[in-house]
């Protein structure tokens, strides 16, 4: 696409901008906040420092208190503007972002360039030694300056692609904006447990340690008062409790709820927000040299194998979703109904019946059931497999080092990005170079291919690259088998309204909330 | 006396010692690290580089006997380091903060323990060999049996989702908000004289302590049984009874006799109920010492496990200590000594 194309897509989103942002000016006049929101989570945020941590958990907290650039608004994972109003790409290696003017921070301060070229500048400093500083491409990014109060542009070491990819690679849907003046001045001990001050829809209030986060609506917020005027986000993590607090009425709403509850809930009348989930979980196969799976036509025949369908509609109660290719639904480059290989135990059974060798499989105590579902299926041809619980640490160590014959494992994909960080942490050769062994799985011409792709802005032509990267691997070189998708499930209260679920599961947008009690 | 607790002093040292090496080397030799699980996931372009180079910041990339060294030399400036996991965060701090909440809910559990074990016991021994001594056995079988969690869960269910009688879990009403004094919530809020606070605290700790409590008074009954059953049998309790006292001095005198004992037992239970707040804690998202401590672990958060182990183990010999010095005040007939030839 050239830049003149790039511009008038920028106009035009600029001017359903405006028209969004008039009736949302009308719309805030009628906001008045009210009651108070409890929600039971399982987690407790890491800090208060948004740049030093790397979970979504304490990210989906900032985000409510300090706003983004961009964000994927749910419950789909497209990053679209929020603080930004447009941007633009001015050549392949610079991109050109403007903000919202008129964006106040919580003490009143308008939100300028400046506070954003600081955020970005704090979080790639030395001294920061931030574990974001890497994340999306931002390592091969030399700089970003601000071009006037309202504009500013980022600079590019190499070509970042359309627009689309070259937000999630600059991250800009994931860093919330500091406040220059408050954050200039403090040490990093002091940013941990600072107040955040932000331009999100709700202002800091208190936070006790692995009890609760309190915030309160934020009345100026940009795009209109909240429509709850306090939100108490209680820490609990086991999930049967979680239950029980729900159904005694103590809290609103819970997350995350997983199928062995949600009979009980729909008995209960709770209303249940269901998103079709972003964390693939696939059955991982050692293909080096020594292992059964080294050979194509036994991975082959493990695709025939197992019944996802079965899983998905016995164990999760239909909460999930088969998956049938490498990238998952809502996932950049997954192909429409494209299944190579459906269910067919007759094709699997006359080369899995040859691996008689024992066999183990790993997995984590949450995947259990599933992992020996699959494990009994595999034995009903004649292998001879075990399931192995560890811990998430010893997994990921297992994971990591290739330590294994068979691993039950997960793959997220909340930015929705495939050809970038996902490709590089599960397929590209180049990670054997940090250890990450993984599958073992390693083709330098496939890998030529991802980078072609990535720098591709034809929008057509990157479909059809993207389209061969991804049968090579779902069919030809088939490192994984495919299972299901989870769904992200939030169950509540039958009075609280407004709230969409993402997919992501990196946002709880709680603006347009609201309890009716 | 002076002789023993310095002698006592000395064992400590060489055993605190002996769990820093074993608490650190150990966290090591298991799979896993907090770096690789903080990494695990992410979109980075190069996950790998950017995992290098926190652990180098962290100085994760040192020989091992480098970081135990260091590990060490912080220990003996009573500075144990920062969390990994949690941006930075000193662990005392984060033991400040756990500690006091444990300290009251063990108290609490341990009166609940003896609330419920005591008179038992008494009924158990008095009664021997009738249903109110069998029950009174059944009962403490019982106790030491349930695991807790299973306990804790129906707990919930009976008296705070069927019968609302108690909160679910945590540690204070969401409305309400005490001045801290000294960390532990009750504490403070009867401090400040804050009664709603204190009120919500002891409604709030009451079925953790109740978990915990139950599990550890089953052994509380064997044991004051035995030792009242020993007393029971002893000739001055029969020439009190031909002196015709009452049976209520009686089994006063029988219980002074049986405490010692009891004591002990219940110093050498600081462990078990401190191990027991580990699970208890984590179901009722109650954050003291145990739920730290799981934290901790899950994430492999090496300060902040070795921190709290460390801490621990010097309660509970602190605590085993302390319940040596009261049987001794408690039972003239123990002297306590320590050192060689001095028995």
């Amino acid at each position: 696409m050239t830049r003149t194309n790039w511009i008038a897509t920028a106009q035009v989103s600029a001017l359903a901008l405006m028209l969004g942002l008039s009736a949302q000016t009308v719309a805030a006049q009628e906001r008045t906040p009210s009651g108070t929101l409890t929600i039971g989570w399982r987690w407790d945020p890491e800090t208060m420092d948004p740049q030093m941590h790397r979970q979504r958990y304490t990210q989906i907290i900032s985000h409510n208190m300090r706003s983004k650039l961009f964000y994927q608004e749910p419950p789909g994972l497209a990053a679209v503007p929020l603080v930004a109003e447009s941007i633009t790409m001015i050549d392949e290696t610079t991109y050109e972002v403007k903000i919202r003017e008129g964006v106040l921070f919580h003490n009143g301060d308008e939100l300028t360039s400046e506070d954003i070229v600081f955020t970005f500048d704090r979080l790639w400093a030395e001294e920061t030694n931030s574990p974001r500083a890497g994340m999306g491409n931002m390592r091969n990014i030399d700089r970003v300056e601000a071009v006037d109060r309202y504009t500013l542009r980022w600079h590019t070491a190499v070509p970042f692609g359309p627009i689309e990819t070259a937000v999630v690679a600059m991250h800009l849907q994931g860093q919330e904006i500091l406040h220059k003046a408050t954050y200039e001045n403090l040490s990093m001990e002091e940013a941990r447990t600072h107040p955040p001050m932000g331009v999100g829809p709700f202002r800091f209030v208190e936070w006790i340690p692995d009890q609760r986060v309190v915030m309160d609506a934020f009345e100026d917020y940009f795009e209109g008062a909240p429509l709850v005027e306090r939100i108490v986000w209680r820490t609990i993590p086991e999930e049967a409790i979680r239950v029980a607090e729900l159904l005694a009425g103590s809290v609103d709403m819970i997350f995350p709820v997983t199928p062995d509850f949600i009979d009980q809930l729909r008995g209960a009348n709770m209303k249940l927000e269901i998103q079709p989930g972003t964390n693939m979980r696939m059955l991982m196969m050692n293909v080096r040299e020594g292992s059964p799976f080294h050979d194509p036509e036994v991975r082959r025949a493990m695709q025939y194998a197992i019944d996802r369908q079965a899983i998905v509609d016995f164990i999760y109660s239909g909460l999930a979703v088969a998956a049938t290719q490498v990238p998952g639904s809502g996932q950049e480059g997954f192909i429409e109904g494209y299944n190579p290989f459906s269910y067919d135990p007759d094709k699997a059974q006359p080369v899995l019946s040859q691996i008689t060798e024992p066999l183990e499989m790993f997995t984590e105590a949450a995947w259990e059931l599933p992992a020996q579902v699959v494990a009994e299926q595999l034995r009903g041809y004649g292998m001879n497999v075990t399931v192995t619980i560890l811990d998430q640490a010893s997994f990921n160590a297992t994971n990591e080092g290739g330590n294994f014959d068979l691993l039950w494992a997960g793959a997220g994909y909340g930015s929705g990005d495939f050809l970038g960080a996902y490709y590089n942490n599960h397929f590209d050769c180049s990670r054997f170079e940090s250890n990450r062994i993984r599958t073992g799985f390693c083709d330098p011409e496939l890998d030529a291919m991802a980078r072609e792709a990535r720098a591709e802005d034809d929008p057509e032509l990157r479909r059809e690259m993207l389209d061969e990267i991804i049968i090579r691997l779902t069919e030809v070189e088939m490192p994984w088998v495919p299972v299901f998708n989870p769904a992200e499930v939030w169950a509540m209260q039958p009075h609280v309204e407004g709230f969409t679920g993402s997919s992501a599961g990196q946002f709880m947008n709680m603006h347009n909330v609201s309890v009716g009690n | 006396m002076l002789n023993f607790i310095l002698h006592r002093a000395g064992q400590t040292l060489i055993v605190l010692f002996g769990v820093t090496l074993i608490i650190f080397f150990m966290l090591r030799v298991m799979p896993g690290d907090p770096v690789a699980l903080m990494f695990a996931e992410g979109d980075d372009e190069d996950i790998g580089a950017a995992r290098a180079e926190f652990e180098r910041a962290l100085g994760l990339d040192r020989p091992l006997y480098v970081q135990y060294f260091v590990f060490l030399g912080d220990i003996l400036r009573l500075n144990f380091g920062n969390s990994i996991v949690r941006g930075g965060e000193p662990v005392l701090d984060m033991v400040a903060r756990a500690l006091p909440l444990t300290i009251e809910l063990s108290i609490y559990a341990l009166l609940i323990a003896l609330v419920i074990a005591v008179p038992v016991a008494i009924l158990s021994a008095l009664k021997q060999n009738t249903v109110w001594d069998r029950g009174g056995t059944a009962f403490a079988l019982i106790g030491v049996s349930l695991p807790s969690f299973w306990q804790g869960i129906m707990l919930v269910m009976f008296f705070a989702v069927w019968i609302p009688i108690f909160p679910v879990s945590g540690v204070l009403d969401t409305r309400l908000s005490i001045t801290r004094v000294t960390g532990a919530p009750f504490t403070d809020a009867v401090l400040t004289g804050n009664w709603e606070a204190a009120w919500s605290v002891l409604r709030h700790m009451t079925l953790p302590a109740l978990t915990l409590g139950t599990g550890i008074c089953g052994q509380f009954v064997r044991v004051l049984r035995s030792s009242l059953l020993e007393v029971k049998h002893q000739d001055f309790i029969d020439a009190f009874r031909a002196r015709g006292l009452s049976e209520r001095a009686v089994v006063r005198h029988m219980l002074h006799n049986a405490m010692p004992t009891t004591a002990v037992i219940i110093g050498l239970r600081i462990g078990a109920l401190l191990s027991g707040t580990i699970v208890i804690e984590t179901v009722f998202a109650y954050p003291g010492m145990g739920y730290l401590l799981i934290q901790a672990i899950n994430a492999r958060d090496f300060p902040v496990v070795q921190g709290v182990v460390v801490l621990l183990t010097a309660m509970v010999i602190a605590a085993n200590l302390m319940a040596d010095i009261i049987h001794g005040m408690l039972d003239p007939r123990v002297k306590l000594s320590g050192g060689r030839g001095n028995k």
